[in-house]
């Protein structure tokens, strides 16, 4: 596809977001909250695109079709999971982060478990921990946008000058308005991702395919059988099952409905974008395997498909999958710059002004993303197996979280001490490349982490505040939620 | 946890227990779109509405005031 095409098209994408991001501005509420959570007061459908866009990013479009054009089918059971695991998680985590959202003027996940367990301390330690462990998660959706443009384009466009104009737009888009700016530019990502991708399907099943799915994989019934190994599924799954609660830039969104009715319509809006969205990308991985059998780097399949395909639609599946990495990036860091704010500077500074709390985050967003780019600069491994790292990593989280609504008993020095464990042991493993006896490292520091947990809280005195907590929480969710 | 609440849980682990023992037991070999394509999809799909049934005794206190649309 010609260089000046592309760049044609992502000036007429940016320009759209852009007024979107002006027209945000113009309502602009103050403080962390009006910056972080638009105040509070964002609709149902909103959410729902935002949750949507935020969730799904370039990995759909560039890591799931490779994973899906190199392994098979299996690549669908560990996304389907995903999304099954994140509504049934929402289901009960939801209200609960929504109330107590509300109740103690949360702005950020970390910040939960600093209210929960009295110290400021956990708080720091889950910010800092998502902050080495998100910005490797950012990183792939620059690398995502690199690769593809430089495919697309012939080599016009390079992997580098991709990533900057991804991470330009993602600048622009988060550090205008916050949240508002970039929950509107989400929800019209969202729509470009579905639209584009429905159209796609299309194209490939009477323009690819005229004699439909079925008669082209027949030649290769070897992608529908589940050939994953056991490990390999726990592995890769188990962090993306509890991606709804251990990622902060998803666990925010949980504050952000206005109503109950919102936080509802957000749940099952997502539902249904994450249904229709998972499987078509699959099925463009599938596809890609009958047209395109034999490719050296499975994560390019999707761009060369977009070869095959007329340019307007090819340049409009490109804008979507953009757009997927651009509406995961920048949330991704502004949840950041807000977690740095909020739990890592004010706690050395309790006394900080907000507005000079708010300066401060503002600054981290271009920060965050110029580390995200040098970061990317490094095209470390596959994108999947990246990403999956990442959520490993936010994982170890899980048991203070747990802790947080559903045990009395749980402590801040347990708290701290699981995600730091689990933190480094997951990490260390990575590093080393260490599977024991076959099972990949999340799985290994959950255990760690969650016996630590358990451990240590066992050991220790409870928060004084803890039953005045839970009850608190618990009145809300019943009052608003009657659970 | 209340009782709707109760039952999401064991419905999530009965969930957890043939997400990955059917199609690892039973549909490992079968190599068309009937086998684990069809299975995960249609479980999914029943999770999701699932979600539905249970979201939908929840109240709805709308909250007033400008809301971003």
């Amino acid at each position: 596809m010609n260089a000046a095409v592309i760049i044609a098209g992502i000036a007429v994408w940016f320009t759209a977001g852009a007024l979107l991001s002006w027209f945000a501005r113009q309502n602009l509420g103050e403080g962390m909250s009006g910056y972080f959570l638009a105040n509070r007061k964002v609709g149902g459908f909103i959410s729902a695109m935002t949750y949507s866009a935020t969730t799904y990013s370039a990995f759909m479009m560039v890591g799931l079709v490779g994973l899906t054009y190199s392994s098979g089918i299996g690549a669908l059971g560990f996304e389907m999971t995903y999304l099954a695991a994140t509504v049934i998680l929402m289901v009960i985590f939801a209200p609960r982060y929504w109330a107590a959202g509300r109740l103690f003027n949360l702005v950020t996940p970390s910040e939960l478990l600093s209210r929960r367990y009295e110290s400021s301390l956990a708080g720091g330690v889950s910010a800092v921990l998502c902050l080495v462990m998100l910005i490797p998660y950012a990183s792939v959706q620059l690398m995502g946008i690199g690769y593809l443009f430089e495919i697309l384009s012939g080599g016009s466009i390079p992997f580098m000058a991709g990533m900057m104009i991804a991470a330009a737009v993602s600048l622009v888009f988060s550090w205008w308005a916050g949240l508002r700016s970039v929950a509107l530019t989400d929800a019209l990502q969202a729509i470009i991702m579905l639209s584009a991708s429905l159209l796609l399907l299309y194209f490939i099943s009477h323009g690819l395919f005229p004699d439909g799915f079925g008669a082209a994989l027949a030649s290769r019934p070897d992608l529908l059988k589940v050939t994953w190994s056991f490990p390999l599924f726990v592995g890769l799954t188990l962090p993306w099952a509890f991606f709804a609660v251990t990622n902060p830039q998803v666990v925010q969104r949980l504050y952000i409905p206005e109503s109950v009715k919102s936080l509802r319509k957000m749940i099952l809006g997502f539902s249904a974008f994450g249904f229709i969205y998972t499987i078509l990308c699959v099925l463009f991985g599938l596809a890609a395997a009958a047209k395109l059998p034999g490719l050296e780097r499975p994560d390019n399949a999707m761009a060369l498909l977009l070869a095959t395909v007329p340019m307007p639609l090819a340049l409009l599946v490109a804008l979507s999958i953009m757009g997927a990495a651009v509406s995961t990036m920048n949330s991704v860091i502004l949840t950041l710059s807000s977690m740095f704010g909020r739990d890592v500077v004010k706690a050395f500074a309790p006394g900080i002004s907000e507005e000079k709390e708010l300066r401060i985050c503002r600054f981290l967003i271009p920060v965050i993303t110029v580390v995200c780019f040098f970061f990317a600069k490094l095209k470390l491994g596959l994108i999947a197996v990246l990403s999956s790292m990442a959520s490993g990593g936010l994982l170890m989280q899980l048991p203070a979280i747990l802790g947080v609504f559903f045990w009395k008993r749980a402590t801040a020095a347990g708290a701290v001490s699981s995600m730091i464990t689990g933190g480094i042991a997951v990490g260390y493993m990575y590093v080393r490349g260490m599977k024991p006896l076959g099972h990949w490292p999340p799985l290994w520091g959950l255990l760690l982490s969650g016996l630590v947990f358990v451990s240590v809280s066992l050991m220790t005195q409870r928060p004084k505040g803890t039953d005045s907590f839970m009850k608190s929480v618990s009145d809300s969710v019943n009052s608003h939620f009657g659970i | 946890m209340k009782r709707r609440e109760k039952i999401w849980m064991l419905f999530a682990l009965f969930y957890s227990v043939i997400n990955i023992a059917v199609p690892f037991l039973f549909l490992k070999d079968t190599g068309s779109f009937g086998g684990a394509f069809l299975f995960w999809n249609l479980l999914t799909g029943a999770v999701l509405l699932a979600g539905v049934w249970i979201t939908s005794g929840w109240n709805e206190t709308a909250v007033d005031s400008e809301v971003l649309k």
